[in-house]
């Protein structure tokens, strides 16, 4: 494609439409690409990877033997964690390491709260939590935020330098009550976390056990080594 | 999320839910759609294996590829609320069997034409050349032409978010950015 694209522009000949066309293509192909790296990144979270698995199973001796070396690497990992990690609040922490993905691309809109969301969503992005809250709360102020701010909130208020728990939590409840299917997963495990990492036992199996229940959860392994650091607790 | 598993035959989704998805992905908020993909690509990808045997890196390219087809109709409003996952199925195997008819003796006759089109081609040295050009060019043309060319987004929103004076202005702008664009590429090379 370069080479015609260059001795087009070298001869004069490629036309602002031609160009318009290419830089379309080319465009589209840049983000396309960009936008499968995020997407085989999620794939992969959830146990999808683009070569070889176990149910690719066209020499079975080789799938025998990369199972049970998979088995043996889970046994190993599992082992570890249970050693090195007696603490279920430790553990709790582990998982607020990564950021929440929140929202890969930019909120738009007329009004002006959709520049706020914009703003916050921005700062979210850049890690700049504190900025988000700021942005998240004046829209919330002017009562226009939904169930997405109030969530995204509560995930600020969790991230920023400080932690608020309590916090975080009023932000999940009010999340939940706006629109409780959305984010009701999400809900679920960040609330369980706040309560772990405040003590409240009680209240974060509950959540941790809604988790567990859910089918479309893709926290259900974590929460359940969550609970059983809880019980052994007891 | 309990909005899954209510509708087999629209990703899941209620119509409600579909709305919601398509008024969130078209302001630019991935997650929800990310959230309802795994499930999605997970159920294509066996289709292509079990039912067209497709090895796991021909499946999964095609699903991927079909993925991406479909943010961008949903973002175009290009599809309604019907019978999408078979309609999004189609497009990955009719994916799938086009790619295989330069390996195998394959009856294309009766593949299916979607109406999506195909790639044109852009080769991987054009796309480096891209990024070298695209690095250079300033970020408020980046941030029109991706909005313009990827996000599909009007240029009359596009006014407002980039605090221009009228959509005129923005269409003059997006013009210069394309020539600047143009510069920049042809002297990357």
């Amino acid at each position: 494609m370069k080479d015609k694209l260059k001795s087009d522009y070298q001869e004069n000949q490629l036309s602002d439409t031609e160009w318009e066309k290419a830089t379309q293509s080319m465009i589209n192909k840049k983000f396309d690409q960009e936008r499968t790296r995020r997407y085989e990144a999620l794939l992969r979270e959830a146990g999808i990877e683009k070569r070889g698995t176990a149910s690719d199973n066209r020499i079975p001796l080789r799938s025998i033997l990369l199972f049970a070396a998979s088995i043996l690497f889970i046994l190993a990992i599992g082992w570890y964690i249970f050693s090195s990690q007696n603490n279920v609040q430790q553990l709790a922490n582990t998982y607020l390491e990564q950021p929440f993905i929140f929202d890969d691309g930019q909120v738009r809109g007329e009004a002006a709260v959709e520049v706020k969301r914009g703003r916050a969503a921005e700062a979210y992005q850049n890690e700049d939590y504190e900025k988000a809250l700021l942005y998240l709360r004046q829209i919330a102020a002017e009562q226009a935020a939904n169930t997405s701010d109030y969530f995204q909130m509560g995930l600020c208020l969790l991230y920023q330098k400080e932690a608020n728990y309590n916090a975080a939590l009023d932000a999940f409840s009010r999340a939940g009550e706006i629109n409780s299917e959305i984010y009701e997963d999400e809900i679920n495990w960040f609330s369980a976390l706040c309560h772990i990492l405040l003590g409240n036992d009680v209240e974060a199996r509950r959540f941790l056990n809604k988790v567990i229940e859910s089918k479309g959860s893709r926290k259900q392994a974590e929460a359940r080594k969550l609970l059983e650091k809880l019980n052994d607790k007891k | 999320m309990s909005m899954v598993f209510k509708n087999t035959k629209n990703l899941d989704l209620s119509e409600a839910d579909f709305n919601e998805l398509l008024t969130q992905l078209q302001q630019g908020n991935e997650l929800l759609f990310e959230k309802l993909f795994i499930n999605f690509f997970k159920r294509n990808l066996e289709i292509l294996k079990r039912k067209y045997q497709a090895e796991q890196e021909d499946a999964y390219d095609c699903v991927m590829w079909a993925m991406l087809r479909m943010r961008q109709m949903l973002i175009e409003n290009k599809v309604t609320y019907g019978n999408l996952d078979n309609y999004f199925t189609r497009i990955a195997v009719t994916r799938y069997i086009k790619s295989q008819t330069r390996k195998k003796e394959f009856a294309t006759e009766t593949v299916p034409e979607l109406g999506i089109g195909e790639d044109q081609f852009v080769d991987q040295e054009t796309l480096d050349i891209l990024n070298k050009a695209w690095n250079r060019l300033g970020e408020k043309c980046r941030e029109l032409l991706k909005g313009f060319y990827y996000d599909k987004i009007e240029l009359k929103q596009l006014t407002e978010l980039l605090h221009d004076s009228s959509p005129a202005n923005t269409r003059k702008r997006k013009e210069r950015c394309l020539k600047k664009l143009q510069q920049l590429f042809f002297e990357s090379y």
